[in-house]
């Protein structure tokens, strides 16, 4: 995107925390959305996708409903 | 006065590069996630469809810059290119930004693109500060005058592209007004009057005709079938009694039927165009794709193979600068009753009748929403966390309410975190360093900067959670200052010596 044309490269240096490939399909979603919106006269359904995870108030851990 | 109709052979062929001899054939708006069939499977996919502001930002000066690296690696994606305009629409009386001209021409050049398309909608509102987005295509004034001033600017862009230019037929969620020009009336208006091809969106007219108004079968019938040379269709979603036009999966098989019938009357198509909205693409798979472009290869080959030439039209025009100014009222009651500002006129009063202002008022409300929780990732799902709906849904409508919708998704993520940082946001973690942190990953995006962010919890533990969509307990700060550096070449994890 812009300056640099490319998603950034993630390098972790701890054996624990991250689901690589969730984190690069995190990156690659949000360059995606940092121009323009594209063609759409419908409905995003992104916020509510995201909204279907709860957050168990016991644990703090999201669960999907259902 | 707004120009007569004509059919110059020389505006549809002429000095500028001609329609391909060849027709293109059967393709898809491009999206990252659709690569592996547009790039695995020789054949499927024929040509693609570029939106080109998606691969835009906005500079400080007004102006726009173009992502050269990427759209230049479209270009060595198999198949021809076509360019389609979703930011500066055609339909309005208030001329495109004349600033996007440059990189419009830009994104043609880079992508080799066989044509340009736009939309006959508007997407811009004025108030006493100036023009604001209104964060949607919205629907024109469909009246002749609103033909006049739509077909001034589409002619504009026909004069200034170096490939010949199409406009697309939009939705309209509004009921039918008294007076207007029926839907494809006003598609032949416009084509006619500014000389240009047609993309015939037949999802759109589908919707528009489900949604109570012209029945589509009128519409084919009132518009100049010869003009056509793309056909885009989509699926779209029920939603509280309207069909949208969503792209959100497979073509309704309803749809499928009508394009059979009406596919060999389009004796100047030569691309036909799926498209799907990347969230969705997600959701239902890779393999609907590849079923939806094996149906329109099939559709493609009821195809008649002999062109049709243009037909000529002959209509009085009215005055210009009365035409301009039905529009611009038009659009600015209508866009500011969208986006939550006041209006007192009888037109005003009229529109707030219509159940249809409240789809689009939901609508961009979602998409602002989806927005801001796709470009400030991880701050959204740490809202999500940490707030109760309602109280979320409080604060995304005092941002709505404080600031105008801004069509580029990193300007609504600078606007919405800089409303938040002026905020006690009640959180288990701190929201502030989650925010600079999505910050800082935008920086090294769009500016090419670098920074350190610092914590006073393990990032790893936190980020890492919210990635999986899973919030760790933090009991308290760790004495230890972490930090994450992020820059353009990556981001590192380390604590503090």
């Amino acid at each position: 995107m812009g300056g640099s044309g490319h998603t950034i490269t993630v390098t972790i240096p701890r054996s624990v925390g991250f689901d690589l490939k969730k984190i690069q399909k995190i990156q690659a979603d949000l360059v995606a959305r940092l121009g323009h919106a594209g063609c759409y006269s419908g409905f995003d359904i992104l916020f509510r996708q995201e909204q279907e995870f709860v957050v168990n108030p016991q644990s703090l851990e999201f669960h999907v409903p259902g | 006065m707004c120009p007569a109709k004509t059919r110059s052979e020389e505006a549809v062929v002429g000095a500028r590069r001609a329609f391909p001899t060849t027709p293109l054939g059967v393709g898809l708006v491009y999206a990252p996630a659709l690569e592996p069939l547009i790039r695995g499977e020789p054949g499927l996919v024929e040509v693609l469809e570029i939106e080109p502001q998606t691969f835009w930002r906005k500079n400080g000066r007004g102006g726009y810059v173009v992502d050269a690296m990427r759209l230049n690696r479209l270009a060595e994606l198999p198949g021809a290119r076509i360019i389609h305009g979703v930011g500066f629409p055609v339909g309005s009386g208030r001329r495109p930004d004349p600033a996007h001209l440059r990189p419009f021409i830009e994104s043609i050049v880079l992508t080799g693109a066989e044509w340009a398309s736009e939309h006959l909608n508007f997407n811009r509102g004025e108030d006493a500060a100036g023009t604001y987005d209104a964060g949607f295509l919205l629907p024109p004034c469909q009246t002749l005058e609103g033909a006049c001033a739509a077909a001034a600017s589409a002619r504009e862009s026909v004069a200034a592209l170096p490939v010949p230019f199409l406009v697309e037929n939009g939705i309209s969620y509004l009921a039918p007004r008294p007076g207007e020009l029926s839907d494809g009336m006003f598609l032949r208006e416009v084509a006619e009057r500014a000389d240009c091809g047609i993309v015939l969106d037949l999802h759109n007219a589908w919707a528009n005709d489900r949604n109570g108004r012209q029945p589509i079968s009128d519409f084919l019938r009132d518009i100049p079938l010869e003009r056509v040379r793309e056909l885009h269709l989509a699926g779209g979603m029920l939603e509280q009694g309207y069909w949208l036009d969503a792209h959100s999966g497979p073509v309704p098989p309803e749809l499928w039927e009508i394009a059979r019938e009406i596919v060999p009357r389009l004796r100047n198509l030569s691309a036909m165009i799926f498209e799907i909205m990347p969230t969705y693409i997600d959701i239902v798979g890779l393999d609907v794709v590849r079923r939806e472009l094996e149906k329109l290869h099939d559709l493609w080959r009821l195809r008649t193979l002999q062109p049709l030439p243009l037909k000529a039209a002959a209509n009085p025009a009215p005055d210009l600068a009365d035409t301009r100014s039905t529009a611009l009222h038009w659009e600015t009651t209508l866009a500011g009753l969208v986006t939550g500002r006041s209006a007192n006129c009888q037109l005003a009063e009229e529109l707030l009748r219509d159940p249809g202002l409240g789809v689009y008022r939901r609508l961009i409300a979602a998409y602002r929403a989806s927005a801001v929780i796709g470009t400030l990732p991880f701050t959204g799902r740490l809202l999500i966390a940490s707030l109760k709906p309602d109280v979320l849904d409080d604060l995304f409508d005092a941002f709505w309410k404080e600031a105008a919708p801004e069509a580029f998704g990193e300007r609504e993520a600078r606007n919405f975190a800089r409303f938040l940082s002026e905020r006690q946001i009640p959180a288990p973690i701190s929201l502030a360093e989650v925010l600079s942190f999505d910050l800082a990953v935008i920086d090294a995006l769009t500016e090419n900067r670098s920074a350190r962010v610092s914590f006073s919890f393990d990032p790893v533990l936190v980020l890492g959670g919210l990635v999986d969509h899973r919030l760790p307990h933090i009991a308290a700060p760790s004495p230890e200052t972490f930090y994450v550096d992020v820059s353009p070449a990556g981001i590192d994890f380390g604590a503090s010596p």
